[in-house]
């Protein structure tokens, strides 16, 4: 296994594409700095993961899962939209050769290899999708169930305390 | 604040974060949080991403309403995050009208990248990319300067407001033409990294998440507008690529 041309010449590309992407939706240095980190750390598992004979489509999944989680911890962190960091951080995981190649062999008339490279393009535009709705989702959850049980614990603690206040009129 | 000014800066708020690329769901948080702030706890919000219409009512239950038709995208990841900022002050501190006017202008008149800025990033989005796709060093090169070539068609078809997918079109067009005629000249010998590494510049990313978020928000209507934008770029990137390289082919 080569590790420079394996390993470290995508993940370093990754991260300075990310970056020059960034500037194009105008994101400001520090959270552009953020974003990138994590497209390298959605590579870094795409690698890491890919190396180990992991599918596609589970590679996809985690790395795009991963990604997410990043983008949400960095938005609490920094106080910033999730979009800042999400959406340039899965662009290396976007499967643009795969869906070049799938092109190119449907204008050649190859429906064979058009179908077959069509289907893992699809696949793991669907994974990465997942791993973000998964991602996503989880922390909607979180958020709303700590949000109910703030209003319930705050509406206990009124009750609580007008119960008391009652109680030490009458008496 | 009365009613008439809520539903006017509400609506111009929601306006701004739609146009900048900001998801659906947070627009509407966003507005029914200002819309709480001041008292409206039964404000009626509805966003698209192509239109935006509040009704408050005020003691008496006299509606007021107000709308936006919005048509027109200029992604600017920036200004949402001081829009962001700025409803939190807004929750916090409960201005007046004025107040928020004249912040709304300072966000809108934030400066962006100079063009030169834009016209490297994209230079390296390319090059970066066609390195990524393993593609060799002179390669990258190329693909950087097809970088600028799509910037360069964005730019002019953004002042006579193409669609987008129009604009996948063309450029991609353009730049598989032209990587085609740099490869038959004879400066590398493939094309097809080329195209792939500088065309990454078009993928619809801000659509493509806004749409996977608003489905999970619930925003179904929203998730099927922006997922048809996404998928309607993807198109117009492929056929746009795929002519032009099918015709150079052929002959």
């Amino acid at each position: 296994m080569d590790i420079t041309n394996d390993i470290v010449i995508p993940c370093l590309c990754s991260f300075v594409a990310c970056a020059a992407f960034g500037v194009q939706f105008n994101i400001r240095f520090k959270h552009l700095i953020a974003a990138s980190v994590g497209s390298l750390v959605s590579q870094l598992i795409y690698t890491l993961l890919s190396i180990n004979e992991f599918g596609e489509i589970q590679t996809c999944f985690i790395s795009a899962a991963a990604v997410a989680l990043f983008s949400e911890v960095m938005a609490k962190i920094n106080k910033a939209p999730v979009n800042m960091y999400l959406i340039v951080g899965i662009i290396p995981l976007v499967p643009g050769g795969l869906t070049y190649y799938a092109m190119l062999a449907l204008v050649m008339g190859d429906n064979d290899t058009f179908l077959d490279r069509a289907i893992d393009a699809f696949g793991m535009a669907g994974a990465i999708a997942m791993g973000i709705f998964f991602v996503s989702s989880a922390v909607r959850l979180y958020k709303d169930f700590r949000r109910h049980y703030r209003q319930n614990l705050k509406k206990a603690y009124k009750k609580l305390s007008s119960k008391d206040g009652r109680s030490v009129k009458k008496f | 604040m009365n009613e008439i000014q809520l539903t006017g800066i509400c609506a111009e708020i929601a306006r701004l974060m739609i146009i900048y690329g900001a998801e659906i769901y947070r627009v509407e948080d966003t507005i029914s949080r200002i819309c709480r702030a001041y008292k409206h706890e039964e404000a009626e919000i509805y966003a698209t991403p192509a239109n935006f219409i509040i009704t408050v009512k005020d003691k008496n239950s006299v509606p007021y309403t107000d709308s936006k038709s919005i048509s027109g995208r200029d992604t600017n990841l920036d200004r949402v995050g001081k829009i962001n900022e700025l409803s939190r002050f807004i929750c916090a501190e409960k201005p007046e009208a004025e107040v928020i006017l004249h912040k709304l202008q300072q966000i809108k008149e934030r400066k962006t990248y100079s063009p030169a800025v834009i016209y490297l990033s994209y230079f390296i989005t390319g090059a970066a990319f066609t390195l990524f796709f393993k593609g060799e060093p002179l390669e990258a090169l190329f693909g950087g300067l097809l970088g600028l070539v799509i910037n360069f068609i964005t730019v002019r078809l953004q002042k006579v407001n193409a669609s987008a997918f129009l604009n996948a079109v063309v450029c991609s067009m353009a730049v598989s033409l032209l990587a085609v005629i740099i490869s038959s000249i004879g400066f590398v010998p493939r094309f097809d990294k080329m195209i792939i590494g500088a065309s990454m510049a078009l993928v619809p990313g801000v659509a493509l998440t806004n749409c996977m978020r608003d489905f999970i928000s619930g925003d179904f209507i929203s998730g099927i507008y922006t997922l048809t934008e996404a998928l309607l770029i993807a198109v117009g990137m492929a056929v746009g690529a795929g002519s032009a390289v099918a015709a150079v082919i052929k002959f």
